[in-house]
């Protein structure tokens, strides 16, 4: 090779070197354009720490907190179980409470069977008259989410081999019926009773505790508050602190102790009073759920969540008879036991679940800490097939992959041809939902048949060719009646939340009318792979492949309809008043920043950087006027608290106890003259945030007729018992 | 190989390069090579440092990560610098000047290698940092623990948190080793497969530069100024008079090294071991039995990183000073060692006197310090 041809070669050597060096740089570019900056815009993670932020959750998702869920058995013959409807729990007769060995009332030591609490306000005191009384025992029994066969899948949706508590094994493709699942449930059952309440009217429900009694010898499998004990919160009624049930009381007060433990009571009084009197506070929509510090997720999704409304009526303005004052959708029966019933008017809680595939590992810190011995974890449990499987710390929270409808998978609701309110709640621990009605012609098919595999195949079945045919009418929030009803193609429901609608199955949205047999389907459209927040919604980036049914409406005959659809600018509930100065408050407000850290092996859910201590009040970040103020308002005092999302891409549901909260900044913008459109809601009163990835909230609060100790948390339930909660209290 | 045999090696490699006649000069330290290649490695390792951190680190140090990356790779950058400098200095003495195909595959390597273990350094310190943050977080939550079956839970959680940052040094090990593959192989590519460990330096008529070890000096004497003056107020609040002696004490040593990059004299040269010798004695002496006088007198401190690193510095310029003393009556004669390990000093004293500076502002590594959100106790209802 001559001298020349050698040079040419070295330079073609060098020019390849830099040309491939150029073109790999030149390639990470177009990638880091095309599939990064998309992928971090969709978690709200398009900024310069945001990169870290998706890096670290990379990192930990991949390396550090690997994961592995069951998949649940496919169930074969969805929307044949019909929606349970809960009937209104009837109260006991004074004549038999009376006679209880240690009965309610006003008196020291008769708030709880420790006898160290007392009623901090009874109702003669406001001028009401005696409680009404309910017993609810909290019990260990079982629940099954569908009658349904199902057939075992595994996470490429292909049949897989099922298990059962014999230890016999089955061969992939056996159908199977699920065995019931253990829950420990208010009165056994879950969801647990429905109290229909009513402003004005007290209600005081003992809770007992029998999680020790196990009449069926049922296997407790791993997941529930190891020692049995529970603490039940009304979310969120106007409550004194010692029937709040909220572990920074019980901790230092009551019990002194995570909750109430077995063979223990409490009377949580209810006085169904406005916060401050003021009608404009009243609600509309509470649901009771376990707070037990530490394992208020693992109780919840074992089953202890019970439903309340409450109606109002005062001038017969929401009293649950759609002749009278807003003449909203309800058909009311007073029941001769003093309760009553209202038709038409139907609650509708959302959980979500997983069920064991036998083959998946349990393992989790509580194992570290010993908390369920018998279970030998880390190890798999054919023997609990078909049951439900949680884990106590997942790394962004849980989410399962059937979601139920009041405890049911797949339900059908029979409606007639007219209006129906609907009261939504999420009691799901971790899982957002966007509802839209949707109609189809094909009708459902399984995920698994249309090749959707692992995370995809949450929610069993999509609607391929659903299409949006009717609006839902919103006419309350958490606070209760909005202002003004607004119509919705689709709104989002946020753990703990929940919106009250107006179904009109008697015409589409483009005005065509309904016939009988028409089905219209309630479907979610948002995608939530995990706890962490969505992938795909409305808001974000919609996957318009994803149309996961939830609930079959299929229309029947027309029926009397006497209720009203209120007109855009009907008044429903004027909001309370926010003072012309409440900007004055801007700069001394206090301020609180939920975010993830990591401690102990596991990561830990932290506010202001610290860990949930039941036993002191926390304090402010530092604020503009430089003061870090003490999370300690003075009764009938107002203020402005702003919950800042400290980033890391996750969203938080941030509940606040005691009083309805209403938003007046979001991300430093005034949302009482321009709505934010992602957070519509922000314009009614509230006892949750909606915190996307680095959102902030301003609040202004109320804190009024009660004095002590509160909590404020993530209602991200694996959030909440893993630290993201802070104390604060009324003082005199 | 000995570091002596090293040297020697250099030393014949120098006279060989010189005999031959074909280089007219002394290979000098490619600096624009090494600093390009230490940016590289220093940021990239840094960023996967702070994502890290953001997965498995305390929280207290998983603020603003963005400004963090950027503070903290700056600060560890001089490291980088050392380590590719020693990599280089060793291809130098390994493969000569010039580098064939092979050998710049190899020195790359050692490249990756030296970068990787400055990398995998910073991650172990920083998740010994977050263990002991996150240890002391535990402890606090044990102190109200109730879900434990079995009597205390913060060994099995300190051994999981512990577990779990040893798992992060593994990984991220093995990200570093990794990432510095693929950027310096990049940066070689990108220069069409050469790398330089040497550029040629012409003798002038003006001779040869300022001696590295009064570049030494000069630099570990400013380092060392700094870290006192940074804790001046620190202990005015303690101690005025604390105070007033690091004060002057950084002013005589910012003024001596200075005055080092100028003529040598014998007083400069023992005021400059005055002001080594007498700090490292008291410093010593503090962290061991404890001082004397003083509002702690006789209470042995704890170390730090800043005191150590003046510490470390003062130590080197004393021991130069001395050396410096005992040469003044030689005549002057050329380097005994390459130009390479002579800048290596240099680059260290740097590093320390930068390391040991932004161990005096503990926000700077993302400690937290205080917030203003302490919690007050719960008066019992």
């Amino acid at each position: 090779m001559g001298e020349e041809s050698a040079d040419a070669g070295r330079v073609s050597r060098r020019t390849v070197l830099r040309l491939g060096a150029a073109g790999g740089a030149g390639a990470a570019l177009v990638a880091a354009q095309g599939l990064g900056v998309p992928f971090l815009a969709q978690r709200g993670l398009l900024t310069a720490d945001g990169a870290f932020a998706a890096t670290s959750a990379a990192l930990g998702d991949t390396l550090f907190y690997i994961e592995k869920f069951p998949t649940s058995p496919l169930i074969l013959s969805p929307f044949s179980d019909r929606l349970p409807i809960p009937k209104a729990l009837a109260p006991v007769p004074k004549s038999v409470y009376s006679a209880w060995p240690k009965p309610p009332g006003p008196g020291p030591g008769q708030q709880n069977s420790l006898r160290n609490e007392r009623h901090q306000i009874w109702p003669s005191q406001i001028g009401y008259p005696d409680p009404i009384v309910y017993k609810i025992d909290v019990q260990l029994r079982t629940h099954s989410f569908t009658t349904s066969q199902v057939l075992p899948i595994d996470s490429d949706g292909e049949p897989t081999e099922s298990f059962d508590s014999s230890g016999r094994t089955y061969a992939a493709g056996t159908k199977r019926t699920l065995p019931p699942s253990t829950i420990y449930g208010f009165n056994g059952t879950f969801p647990g009773p429905m109290i229909n309440a009513e402003y004005g009217r007290p209600a005081l429900v003992r809770f007992e505790n029998h999680l020790d009694e196990n009449p069926l010898n049922l296997d407790r499998q791993d997941f529930g508050a190891p020692d049995w004990s529970f603490l039940t919160h009304l979310h969120n009624g106007h409550t004194a602190p010692e029937s709040d049930g909220n572990p920074h009381y019980s901790m230092v007060s009551g019990p002194k102790h995570p909750g109430f433990r077995p063979q223990m009571f409490v009377d949580n009084l209810y006085l169904n009073w406005p916060a401050g009197g003021d009608d404009r506070e009243k609600q509309s929509f509470f649901w009771f759920h376990d707070h037990t510090m530490d394992h208020t997720g693992s109780n919840v999704y074992k089953g202890l969540v019970g439903l309340y409304p409450i109606y109002d009526p005062k001038n017969g303005l929401d009293m649950g008879d759609e002749r009278r004052g807003l003449r909203l959708p309800g058909v009311r029966t007073n029941n001769s036991d003093g309760s009553f019933d209202v038709k038409y008017d139907i609650p509708l809680a959302f959980s979500d679940f997983r069920l064991d595939d036998g083959d998946t590992v349990h393992k989790d810190i509580h194992d570290v800490q010993g908390e369920f011995p018998d279970a030998k974890n880390p190890a798999k449990h054919p023997e609990w097939w078909g049951k439900t499987f949680y884990k106590h710390f997942p790394n962004h929270g849980f989410v399962g992959d059937i979601c139920t409808v009041n405890g049911t998978a797949f339900p059908v609701l029979e409606v007639k041809r007219r209006k129906y309110r609907f009261r939504f709640l999420d009691a799901s621990v971790s899982r957002i939902y966007e509802f839209k009605l949707m109609s189809s012609t094909q009708g459902p098919k399984s995920s698994a048949s249309l090749g959707y595999v692992d995370d995809e195949l949450q929610g069993q079945y999509r609607i391929p060719d659903a299409q949006q045919c009717m609006k839902f009418t919103q006419i309350a929030s958490d606070g209760g009646l909005l202002p003004f009803a607004i119509k919705r193609d689709s709104f989002e429901l946020w753990p703990a939340k929940r919106r009250e609608v107006i179904v009109d199955f008697t015409r589409y949205q483009d005005g065509t009318p309904t016939t009988k047999g028409d089905v219209v389907y309630l479907t979610n459209v948002m995608k939530m792979p995990n706890g962490r927040m969505w992938s795909n919604s409305s808001r974000f980036f919609p996957d318009p492949a994803y149309k996961v049914p939830l609930l079959k409406f299929v229309i029947g005959d027309s029926a009397p309809d006497d209720s009203r659809i209120p007109a855009a600018l009907t008044p429903l509930r004027p909001l309370p008043p926010l003072p012309s100065n409440w900007r004055n408050l801007l700069d001394n407000r206090l301020i609180f920043e939920v975010k993830r850290g990591a401690l102990g092996g596991e990561t830990e859910w932290l506010i202001n950087g610290k860990p949930f201590d039941p036993t002191t009040v926390a304090t402010s970040l530092r604020n503009k006027a430089g003061a870090t103020p003490l999370a300690a308002p003075k009764k009938n005092s107002f203020n402005l608290w702003e919950v800042r999302n400290g980033g890391g891409g996750w969203v938080h549901p941030f509940h606040l106890h005691m009083e309805e909260h209403r938003t007046v900044m979001r991300n430093g913008k005034d949302v009482t003259v321009t709505p934010d459109t992602g957070h519509p809601d922000d314009v009614s009163k509230e006892d949750l945030a909606a915190l996307d990835p680095n959102e902030s909230v301003i609040l202004y609060r109320g804190f009024r007729d009660f004095v002590g100790p509160y909590v404020a948390h993530c209602h991200n339930l694996a959030h909440e018992d893993h630290a993201m909660m802070f104390g604060w209290e009324i003082r005199p | 190989m000995t570091l002596r045999e090293m040297i020697e090696n250099t030393k014949l490699a120098n006279a060989g390069i010189e005999r031959s006649g074909s280089i007219p000069g002394r290979p000098a330290v490619p600096w624009l090579t090494v600093v390009s290649l230490s940016v590289v490695m220093a940021y990239a390792d840094g960023f996967w440092m702070m994502s890290l951190r953001g997965a498995v680190g305390a929280i207290e140090r998983t603020e603003e990560p963005f400004a963090s990356w950027l503070r903290e790779s700056t600060l560890v950058l001089p490291v980088f610098v050392f380590a590719v400098l020693g990599a280089m200095t060793l291809a130098l003495h390994l493969f000569g000047p010039e580098l064939r195909k092979s050998s710049t595959v190899l020195t790359a390597l050692l490249i990756v290698a030296a970068g990787t273990a400055a990398g995998i350094a910073f991650i172990t310190l920083n998740s010994a940092y977050d263990y002991q943050l996150q240890s002391n977080q535990l402890q606090l939550i044990d102190s109200m623990s109730h879900t434990c079956a079995e009597g205390s839970c913060l060994a099995l959680q300190q051994q999981a948190s512990f577990g779990l940052q040893m798992r992060a040094v593994g990984y991220g090990s093995g990200i570093l080793l990794v990432t510095n593959l693929v950027l310096v192989g990049w940066v070689v590519a990108i220069r069409g497969g050469r790398l330089d460990v040497s550029r040629t330096r012409r003798r002038t008529a003006r001779g040869r530069g300022i001696d590295h070890r009064r570049l030494f000096l000069a630099a570990a004497l400013v380092g060392s100024a700094a870290i006192h003056a940074a804790v001046v107020p620190e202990h005015f609040g303690e101690w005025a008079a604390a105070g007033v002696f690091f004060a002057i004490l950084a002013a005589a040593q910012l003024a001596l090294g200075l005055l080092s990059l100028g003529r040598r004299h014998r007083a400069l040269l023992k005021a400059v071991a005055a002001v080594s010798i007498v700090p490292l004695a008291l410093w010593l002496c503090s962290r061991t039995v404890g001082l004397p006088f003083g509002p702690a007198a006789g209470s042995p401190e704890s170390a730090g990183m800043p005191d150590i690193a003046a510490g470390v510095l003062e130590l080197g310029t004393l021991l130069v000073a001395v050396a410096l003393l005992r040469d003044r009556d030689r005549l002057p004669r050329r380097p005994l060692v390459s130009a390479h390990i002579r800048s290596l000093p240099v680059v260290a004293a740097i590093a320390i006197g930068v390391l040991g500076l932004a161990g005096t502002a503990p926000a700077w590594f993302g400690n937290p310090g205080s917030s203003g959100n302490e919690s007050v106790e719960f008066p019992h209802h």
